[in-house]
């Protein structure tokens, strides 16, 4: 197999999912963003949110907090050091394919 | 779902100005400014009591400048994180580009200065176009349309006060004072859209 369509194939699908791959682009450029925020952006339902956060936390690329400000329950999430270095490398393993895939 | 990831990745960025407070803030930052520097410039005359208020304002804008982050802060603490959530910038997460681009254009306006005609007031002139290349750069940072009019504002004001008022100062205060009005302006508009559009809400995370 060609190795910029093995990029393709080799993907990281935990990121790939569309929803998944909002929150990612979501929190790279945040230090931290909370659940009202992120349910905002993506249109998600909570439930859906709550579902694909999860998925993240659990492959160690989001890390997600919960607490209180002004007795008011703030869920807060960001992401991992590792969280950031998988999506970076998933950018470049899909320039890699669309660039070979355009030539 | 259509957008692309880069613009996923430039929304947290845009949140940051879509309560309109930093607009409200700096505009009042600026009117605070403008007023201190025409009575500086009225009391020229009197180089003892020009000293004093020299200094006083100074220290003043300081203080305030200091005291603007707090507030936007607290303001989008009770206001906005309620509605529409919380979002804590990286640092570092604006594009290295806009910076290189405002010293670069900095740099520009400072040659260009040197060869403005005598009627122009050339102090006020470069204060108002550098704040027209900051507001541009907002505009080409979030793509809202209302920082490319806010700038295109502030440079027809520019124009108008360097070639029509004498005195450095007094030009220097009325570009910055209009500057600070228009940045009020859009900003009140920007929070009367925002507040019409959201409501208090609780996180359910």
């Amino acid at each position: 197999m060609d190795d910029a369509l093995k990029d393709f194939y080799e993907v990281d699908r935990t990121i790939h999912e569309p929803a998944r791959l909002m929150l990612m682009a979501l929190l790279y450029n945040v230090s931290s963003a909370d659940f009202l925020y992120l349910l905002g952006e993506t249109g998600l339902t909570k439930g859906n949110l709550s579902s694909h956060l999860s998925k993240l936390e659990a492959a160690g690329y989001v890390a997600i907090d919960k607490g209180f400000v002004d007795k008011m329950p703030r869920t807060t999430c960001r992401l991992t050091p590792q969280g950031r270095q998988a999506f970076d490398n998933y950018r470049q393993q899909m320039r890699n394919g669309l660039a070979a895939a355009g030539s | 779902m259509n957008r692309s990831i880069g613009d996923w990745m430039r929304r947290p960025l845009r949140y940051v100005y879509i309560d309109g407070f930093i607009e409200i803030a700096i505009g009042a930052l600026f009117l605070v400014s403008a007023l201190l520097l025409l009575l500086f410039a009225v009391a020229l005359d009197r180089p003892a009591l020009a000293a004093v208020i020299g200094a006083t304002a100074l220290l003043l804008v300081i203080v305030l400048g200091l005291l603007v982050k707090r507030l936007v802060e607290a303001a989008k603490e009770r206001l906005t994180y309620r509605r529409t959530g919380f979002v804590q910038l990286r640092p570092g997460a604006t594009p290295r580009w806009t910076h290189i681009l405002l010293i670069l254009a900095a740099l520009g306006l400072a040659s260009a200065s040197l060869f403005l005609p005598d009627s122009f007031q050339q102090s006020g002139f470069a204060l108002g176009a550098l704040l027209t290349l900051i507001l541009a750069l907002f505009g080409l940072q979030t793509g809202w349309l209302r920082f490319y009019l806010v700038a295109a504002a502030v440079a027809l004001l520019t124009l108008a006060a360097s070639q029509w008022i004498s005195g450095e100062a007094a030009v220097a205060a009325f570009v910055l004072g209009g500057s600070g009005a228009i940045l009020g302006m859009s900003g009140g508009w920007a929070l009367s859209r925002y507040l019409q559009r959201t409501t208090a809400e609780q996180d359910h995370g």
